[in-house]
Formats: structure tokens, sequence, C-alpha cells
């Protein structure tokens, strides 16, 4: 059996080196989510929330106003998890900020947790630094780990970067990579794009780095076809999430993220599948647009 | 001070003999230990060498799978059914019989989860009965569960990430290790084995107002023995420094005379032993070089500008000499920025420092803080396994440090090694490893610059030496108590010297079970 609790938490993990966006994302998460999400984050020092928006500050813990919560890891990233499951405002989705030189796979193996489910990681990658970080011998293999383990990367900064220097990015990326997503954003809108759970709103992403889709009426028996299904989109796809009704009537909601998919069981109405893609062609079918070249 | 003659010349004439039998020195300053050193009063030590425990008891040293099945077994005998067994310090490193696996627990106890914590940390063995509790099954998907070549669970749980899937026995220990009890006996255990002054290196007593106030409560009574360095840990983002800086400057307002906060700590890379320490050219002797930095090494500099133009001292950990050389860079630019020249700044591990980043250190006024003991504790490992036989002779090189003239002092980590300068003195001045070798010859040193490491030079290191560190007058009378004078005995006795205890502000304070 492959279905899971309807009641676990969707966790995403967010990592990248030191620049690349991480607190962003997650200020932009807190601030502008319409559900209760949890972070769990290094220090809220960086994140700095607007006072106006906190509701009540603990010593490891602080609750939001809009319903979020935001943990800092402290001496324990497990005992933060722990904190956040059995908090009594239990979010629909958590995110994990990895620090800026964590290998994320060390972090994602913590969703195997009774209670989380993996919902993909995501590493940003800072379009400006990207190369002279790769090139820096004392950080070479905590770069490349980093990318390694994502399951969509996203290049930030590209406002700032010399257009040649972001074809650079992706293209390292590809080699490092090749199978996995690459999307170009900021991360204001990568974190919409990741965390919006509200069907309805789902579809009004209208940033200019992505574009989406509804998929309705699929006819699926199973969750393996399901699944099966969600792996195939096309390359350029970066976020699907929906409720989807099997022919046996039961209801499972759905969580893509890059190359990750996740499936879980519920109680929630079907709502057909919102896909959202980066503007640029799929590649072809075997997912690779440029040749490895380790 | 002086003589009885001089002393009577102040018109002294109560004498106190109680001592008379006794050698008193200056006390022992500990500049590298950690508070969860306490933990052993709840969670047993199962470790290979034999340890004290805090209330002045000796565990005998693990050295079997069979010896460790005898020890849970006597545990489960006072246990009640179904309730958690933890123990820790595990360390199969020396161990020839058979990989520990949940089969060996499993003859301990079916009726209790047992979690084996080992030494290295990244690793527990749990039995049957923990992965049934969990229902990790032969289907368990996380990375880190461990398995026998033919698929069944061996009860290997790899790395935090697993640990944490035993979910009570895992946070019984990350929750012991912080709790005022544990605390508490850290704070015995130091004073058994005369250390007077203790710096717990990196801790998060500073962040919010709560904790600074419960470290003021813990160490302010008379009775509390020992003189505490709360030093704080910084954490891994540049963005909030400022801030960690407040929380430090608003900690020192809880200070008194035993509670300081003088300097800040700061993790660089992972360990030798783990493989993740930064080690250059060529790498390690065998095994696969995993070395990490903790922290963005461009970042570095950043993170400690605030802290040096406060005026805080700034210990960071750099076991690879990698790392050593990033630290003394960020100094070295520090410096070109603000001219704070006392600040001693200091490389604490230290254990690959070479000659050319001493001397750099010294023109820098950077101190070091070797991890001596690992001479002892890891010698043959490093010879043979981590760093080979060239540079496991210069590995925490107190005689090249001598000649360079660089100011240094050496530790314990405890509870990483056993809390002791004692210990710390032997393991510098003889340099031998558990299988006779003596690594590094011309590494070895003196009586008195090994007393002077463990003393003053610990004081220094922590903006402290004006107030403990030697016995001069207008200091604390902080002496550590012995029953032999460390320079008088065989160098290689030095570590068997008996402990009566420690004075501390001119108060007796015998040992645990004295």
């Amino acid at each position: 059996m492959i279905i899971e609790s309807g009641s676990d938490i969707v966790t995403h993990v967010i990592g990248g080196y030191l620049g690349a966006g991480k607190t962003s994302f997650v200020r932009s998460v807190l601030t502008s989510t319409t559900v209760p999400v949890a972070v769990i984050v290094n220090d809220f020092g960086s994140v700095n929330i607007d006072r106006a928006l906190l509701s009540r500050v603990g010593d490891n813990l602080v609750e939001l106003t809009n319903g979020c919560i935001c943990c800092s890891v402290g001496d324990s990233l497990a005992e933060a998890i722990f904190t956040v499951m059995e908090h009594p405002r239990r979010p629909e989705m958590l995110l994990i900020e990895a620090s800026g030189v964590a290998d994320p796979a060390g972090i994602t193996a913590f969703t195997h947790l009774d209670g989380l489910i993996n919902g993909g990681t995501v590493v940003l990658v800072d379009a400006v630094n990207a190369i002279g970080t790769h090139v820096n011998p004392l950080v070479t293999r905590t770069f490349e780990r980093q990318i390694r383990a994502a399951d969509l990367l996203a290049i930030t900064k590209t406002d700032i970067a010399d257009a040649q220097v972001t074809a650079k990015v992706r293209a390292l990326l590809e080699s490092l990579a090749p199978s996995t997503p690459v999307a170009v954003a900021s991360p204001d809108a990568l974190g919409s794009v990741i965390v919006t759970s509200n069907i309805a709103t789902f579809s009004d992403v209208s940033h200019d780095d992505f574009r989406s889709r509804r998929i309705e009426n699929m006819n699926f028996t199973d969750i393996d076809g399901l699944k099966e299904f969600l792996h195939a989109l096309p390359s350029n796809t970066v976020r699907a999430k929906g409720v989807v009704s099997l022919t046996d009537g039961s209801n499972h909601e759905v969580h893509l993220v890059g190359n990750h998919v996740a499936v879980t069981a519920t109680d929630l109405f079907p709502t057909g599948i919102i896909v959202i893609e980066t503007p640029e062609s799929p590649s072809g079918p075997d997912g690779t647009t440029t040749p490895g070249i380790e | 001070m002086g003589t009885l003659a001089e002393c009577a010349e102040w018109g002294i004439t109560n004498i106190d003999h109680r001592f008379s039998e006794l050698v008193l020195t200056a006390g022992f300053v500990e500049a590298h230990a950690h508070s969860m050193a306490g933990m052993y009063h709840e969670i047993p030590y199962v470790g290979w060498f034999a340890r004290e425990m805090p209330d002045g008891t000796v565990v005998e040293g693990i050295r079997s799978t069979d010896a460790l099945i005898d020890r849970l077994r006597s545990i489960a005998e006072v246990t009640p059914e179904g309730e958690s067994i933890v123990v820790t310090g595990f360390d199969p490193i020396y161990l020839d019989t058979e990989r520990l696996n949940a089969d060996h627990l499993d003859k301990a106890s079916t009726t209790h989860p047992i979690f084996v914590f080992h030494a290295n940390g990244h690793l527990a063995t749990v039995n049957t009965a923990t992965l049934s509790k969990y229902s990790i099954g032969p289907d368990a998907s996380a990375p880190g569960v461990g398995r026998f070549a033919d698929g069944r669970l061996n009860g290997e749980l790899r790395e935090p990430a697993a640990m944490a899937l035993a979910r009570e026995e895992f946070r019984h220990i990350v929750r012991t290790v912080s709790s005022p009890e544990t605390f508490e006996h850290f704070s015995a255990a130091m004073r058994n084995v005369g250390i007077t002054t203790v710096a717990d290196l990196g801790n998060l007593f500073h962040v919010n107002e709560r904790s600074r106030q419960q470290i003021r409560d813990m160490t302010i009574a008379d009775d509390f023995p020992i003189r505490f360095v709360s030093a704080s840990r910084l954490g891994g983002a540049t963005s909030d420094v400022n801030e960690a800086l407040e929380h430090v400057l608003a900690a020192r307002a809880y200070a008194h005379d035993k509670l300081h906060f003088p300097v800040v700590k700061l993790v660089l890379d992972g360990s030798i032993q783990g493989f993740t320490a930064m080690v250059s050219w060529p790498g390690y002797f065998t095994g696969e070089d995993h070395g990490l930095f903790l922290v963005p090494p461009e970042s570095v500099v950043d993170l400690f500008r605030p802290f040096h133009q406060a005026h805080i001292g700034i210990h960071c950990h750099c076991n690879g000499d990698i790392t050593s050389q990033v630290f003394l860079d960020a100094i070295e630019q520090l410096l070109s920025e603000h001219a704070w020249l006392d600040h001693r700044h200091t490389v604490t591990h230290a254990q690959l420092m070479t000659p050319a980043q001493m001397r750099k250190a010294k023109n820098l006024n950077v101190a070091a803080n070797f991890f001596v003991n690992h001479m002892w504790f890891w010698g043959d490992q490093h010879r043979h396994i981590t760093v080979g036989p060239d540079r496991a002779q210069h590995l925490n090189a107190c005689g090249t440090a001598d000649r360079i003239g660089l100011s240094y002092s050496i530790h314990t980590d405890a509870p990483v090694t056993p809390p002791g300068h004692l210990h710390t003195m032997w393991a510098a001045m003889n340099r031998r490893t558990p299988t006779g070798d003596v690594l590094g010859d011309s590494e070895r040193i003196s009586v008195d610059r090994a007393f002077h490491a463990v003393t003053i030079d610990a004081a220094y290191q922590l903006h402290m030496d004006h107030l403990v560190g030697s016995l001069e007058v207008g200091k604390f009378a902080d002496m550590t108590v012995l029953e032999a004078d460390p320079y008088e005995v065989d160098p290689e006795a030095v570590a068997d010297i008996g402990v009566w205890g420690t004075v501390l502000s001119g108060r007796p304070q015998p040992r645990s079970g004295s």
C-alpha cells in the first residue's frame, strides 16, 4: 500500500548556498500564504518578520497573526520538527530552511518521520555567485551536493545577473543534475508557487516566470497510475497540486515539486490538478536538455 | 601570599593545617568542555575506556559486545518492563568482535526498547523491541536504517534523521543533555577532577531573558562548585550577527563572580576521526574525505566582525588545517579594519595547525587550544587510519608551538574525552597511545609548560587571567588540591595523581564520595 495518512504534514526542504535567496523565500511564504504554514529556520533574526504580524513570541517559536508558525532549529532539528508536529495549530505544510552549507538530503531524510510526508526539495541557486562558489575549492563539494539533492532547482537573482552568466549557471546545473527541472524565478514568485495550497487561487499564479494550466477529467484506477502520469508530465513542470478522485471513489491529494511526487489520501473534494510550468518548451522524452559532462 | 614568616608579618596568626599533607596549585582552567558532560547520571555510559561518573564512582570500560549485553541486562533487571533503556558513549572502534546489531541487543532484553547511542554521535543501535515500538519494518524507506546482507533490519539508525525515528529514546538524549540536573552533575564532575574554572564552549544561554536568568540562578548559589564560563555559540547565518551580539551583551548583565561571558564560539568544520575535518593535500590517509565547512567560509569575516569590534573574544573550532587558515585569514582582515590588538582570538582543537600557521597566529596575537587528549584516545587511529604516520607525529603540536612562542592551552572537550587536566598534561607530556607508541617525540612538552597550559594560559585565552589561572594577590583564591606534586612525580605518572578536590574563592570543596 502506498496510501499515507491524510493528516501527514507535507514537508518541503529549501536549500541553497549562502545568498541564494532562501530567507527571502521563507519571508515571502510567511507573509503571503493563505493557509497555515510552519517554517523551521536556522534563526529568527534573519527572517526579520514584521512585528505587526507576530501574535505570540516564545523562546524557539513564534506564532503569526495569519496562522503560521515559525520555529528555530536551536540545538536539534528533530526537536524543532517535533515541536511543530505537536503544536496545537497543526500546519498544513512545513518548510524547513537548510543552512547555506547544509546538504539538503540530510534534512529531507527527516521527512520519513511518522506524521510527515516528503513534498520535495527545492534548491535555490544565486545566478550572480554560483559560478564563483562552484570554483572555490573550499566549497565545491558542498555546492555540488546541494545541486544533486534538489527535486527542483531555481536560479534566482537573474534580474541583476548578466544573461550570459545566467546561461552558464543553467548549463552548470544541467551538467551536475541532468534530470532535475530548472526554473528561473525570484524567491517571492517561487514561494507563492510552492506554497499556494488554496486551489482556487492556485490558478491565479501569474508571474512572468511561470504559466499554469488545469488538468481535469482524469480516469485513474489506482495510485500507481496516477503517479506514473505525474512523473510523465513535461520536463518544464515546476509544481503540480490538486485533489484527484480514483475510479474506486477514493480521493487523493497530489503534490509535485520538480522530480518529486507525493500522493496522500484525503477527505477533500476533487479539484483536478493545477500544473505550473516554466515558459520554455519542454525538452525531449528523456527529460534531458544538455548531455551530462561529468 | 608567601612563606609562613612573610604571612606572619601581615599579622596572620590563624593557620589552617587541613591541606598540610596535600599539594595546592593554582586552580585548573578548562577552556573547552561542554555542560552535557553531566548527562551520565541519566544516560548510563558504556564506552571503551573506564570513566569516572559525577558521583565519583568509576564505570569500567566495555571491552566486548558480550560485556555490553551483560551491562544492558543488569540495567534491564532494575528497569520496569516496557520502559526504554538508553545508554551512551558506545565506542566500537577498538572492538574486534562482530559489529553490534539488534540480535545482540535482543539477548539483553526483548521487553525493553534499547537504544545504544554511539560515541561518535552519528549512530545508534537499537533492539527489536525498539524497531517494533515504532513500526520500523523491512519496508522502511528512511535513509540511515541499516540492514543485514539478507535485507533484514540490523538495528542501526544512522544520522539524526534515522535516530529520531526512535522518537522518545532520541528525545530523551536531546532533553537530558540540556537539563538542569545534567548541569548540576557537570559542575560536580568538574570539581571532582580539580577544575575550578570551565568554559562551556558553545551554548545558547545568551539567546533570551529566560535562559539568561536560568543560568544565573543555577550558578549563583554559594555552594555552586565551579566558575562557569558561558561561551555563546554563533549560528550559521550572517544576517543575524548583530542580534547575536546584542544577545551576548545582554547576557553579560547577568554575570557574577561565578558566571562569565567573555568569548563566543563558532564551529567551522567536523572531526578528524569522522573524516569531516577540512584537511589539505594529501588529505586523509585512508577512508573517504567528507570534509565540510559548517558555515560558508566567505561569511566568516562578516560573522566575526561585530564581535571583534565589540571586543569580544572568538574561539573557533578548527580541526583541519584548511579551517585554521580560513580563521587566521579572517582575523588578519579584521585586525586591518579594527586594531583591537589584545583580542586573544583562539583556534580551538587546532589539531592539524601547521608551523607556518602557528607563526602567523603568533604574529596576529591569536592563541591555540590543542585537543591533545586525542594522542591517547585516537592516537593509534590517527597513525594508521586518518592522517598517517607523518602527520600523526605533529597532531596537536605543543612542542612546535613552544618553539614558535605561540600561547596555547590544552583541553578535553568533555564529554568527548573525560574531564580532567592531569590527563591532558600527561597526554601532552608523553604523547602515548593505547598500543604503547609515542607519537611525535619532539612535540612532547615539560611539566612546567603543561601546567601553564592548563592554568594561566587557559585563563588568558578566556580573557580571565586577571581573575584566575594563577595564585596572585587580588585574584580569586581558586586552587586545585592534589595528592602529589606533578612537578615531582615521574612524567608517565602525572595522570595517576589523586585529586582531593578544589578550593573556590577560599572555600574548600572536596570531591564527591570523599
